[in-house]
């Protein structure tokens, strides 16, 4: 009985998975050094509702869990971050919420150093475009997936505003990452 | 009363100057002790969270943030040894507007004798003009005045207010940070005529860390400055005197520890190029440790 109640206490102090709560997913732009992100950390915090915070500088993602019941505003965290000295560029909403360390590498996964040839993983919305070509690319920036696939066709499945988990090879990594598609699926 | 030559040695320097008055000999060891107060405290420029050791970064702080400092400054000098602990607090007014000031407590060896007490408190208002963010990486642009209030223990007095102005440059990235700076110290004269020379300070570094940073994990960021400090000569009743001023270039490693709100710093200044005028001792070399706090 005391091995069961050591496993349950366990479960429930280091489990990084909470029911009922929701992860806001949050882009930055000029997020560097770990010092310098405590004022973020701070500002969010203060919201009735937060329960945890982490930050990937790699992804350029703020982690934030909440209860079910919190919400941000865009105009909100657009306040919030410039005021920490950062600039917000767009939120998703997942409802597991989990902050170990690769969480907010969900959307930008794998490839530390991103460099061209190198596996990734992105996820984030789609907004489709087409031009000719042979391969499907994907274009992640500003937490948008910009899809450049042969006119022949799209996956019917895959409509603007869907998000969407691209794999596949980094072809150029600048101020957006180019990715050549191998798999996509739908979330 | 007619003009006269007028030579005091010491160790640490010579003043050899013309006036049309008799300064006393203790004014004049005054002086020295003037040059050398100010001298540090110059050089003691705050420590501010990830920017350069040695020299001012861009870095402002965020809106209502508190930032505390503590700072410990050595400089050697052939047999001069000039020591400084000092306090500071920031504050973020905005994200780009950051005001701080500074309370130095400096001890002055030199030639046997010890002088010690209170520094000249530094207040300082920090505006960043310009800022822009991409995808893990932040270039700015700050400008900043320092008033340097005369404040010290009357032994270690510039008895005179200062003023340091100027422009910091910083690109800060994952991995690689490069700053530039050029500021211009202007140094009052006291009611005795002496006036240190003003100086020009222009430095570049470049910052390195081996892998991106982790939030909950400490980051060490290894860093190296160049820094060139260019005076004019010291004043006596607006008369130069002749061993003071020049320039000198250091190189100048250092690191940076952090841990989220908490940053640890620390440096030596080596002297690369010296062209002092007149006679006077190089620095041998400069030392700085600094812990940096925020909330």
């Amino acid at each position: 009985m005391k091995t069961l109640l050591s496993i349950a206490i366990l479960t429930f102090f280091f489990s990084t998975a909470y029911a009922g709560e929701k992860l806001h997913l949050m882009k930055v732009h000029g997020a560097v050094c770990a010092s310098c992100a405590y004022g973020l950390e701070k500002k969010l915090k203060k919201f009735e509702g937060v329960t945890g915070f982490n930050i990937d500088f790699k992804a350029g993602v703020v982690s934030v869990c909440t209860d079910e019941n919190t919400n941000f505003e865009k105009k909100q965290l657009t306040k919030i971050f410039l005021e920490s000295g950062y600039t917000f560029k767009g939120v998703e909403i997942k409802t597991a919420c989990s902050l170990d360390s690769n969480t907010a590498n969900k959307n930008i996964e794998k490839s530390p150093a991103l460099n061209p040839g190198e596996d990734v993983t992105v996820s984030g919305l789609f907004n489709g475009m087409c031009e000719d070509g042979e391969d499907f690319y994907f274009v992640y920036k500003n937490d948008v997936l910009e899809v450049i696939l042969p006119k022949k066709g799209m996956p019917e499945n895959i409509v603007k505003g869907t998000t969407l988990k691209v794999s596949g090879t980094v072809v150029n990594y600048g101020d957006e990452l180019k990715i050549k598609a191998n798999n996509v699926d739908t979330q | 009363m007619g003009i006269q030559l007028i030579n005091i040695e010491n160790k640490n320097m010579k003043c050899r100057f013309v006036s049309s008055r008799y300064p006393s000999a203790k004014a004049l060891i005054k002086a020295t002790l003037h040059i050398l107060a100010s001298a540090l405290i110059l050089k003691a420029t705050p420590a501010i969270a990830h920017g350069p050791i040695f020299s001012p970064g861009p870095e402002t702080l965020y809106k209502n943030g508190i930032e505390f400092e503590l700072n410990y400054f050595q400089s050697k000098n052939a047999d001069n040894a000039e020591n400084e602990q000092s306090v500071g607090i920031g504050y973020g007014i905005t994200q780009d507007w950051k005001i701080s000031a500074e309370l130095p407590y400096l001890k002055i060896n030199e030639d046997g004798s010890k002088n010690r007490g209170t520094g000249n408190v530094h207040l300082e208002t920090r505006y960043r003009l310009w800022r822009q963010d991409s995808f893990g990486k932040q270039d700015s642009i700050s400008g900043f005045i320092t008033a340097v209030l005369d404040t010290a223990t009357p032994a270690l007095s510039n008895g005179a207010n200062d003023l340091v102005t100027g422009l910091a440059y910083g690109q800060e990235s994952l991995i690689w940070q490069r700053w530039a700076s050029l500021s211009y110290r202007y140094n009052g004269e006291n009611n005795e005529g002496f006036k240190p020379g003003n100086q020009l300070n222009a430095d570049a570094s470049i910052g390195w860390r081996a892998e991106a940073p982790e939030y909950y994990k400490s980051d060490t960021l290894w860093m190296i400055e160049l820094n060139l400090e260019q005076s004019q000569n010291s004043q006596q009743n607006n008369m130069s005197l002749i061993d003071t001023g020049g320039t000198e270039i250091f190189i100048s490693p250092g690191v940076i520890w952090a841990y989220r709100n908490i940053a640890i710093k620390g440096g030596v200044q080596l002297p690369v190029y010296n062209n002092l005028k007149g006679n006077q001792n190089n620095a041998d070399y400069r030392i700085k440790l600094a812990l940096d706090i925020n909330y």
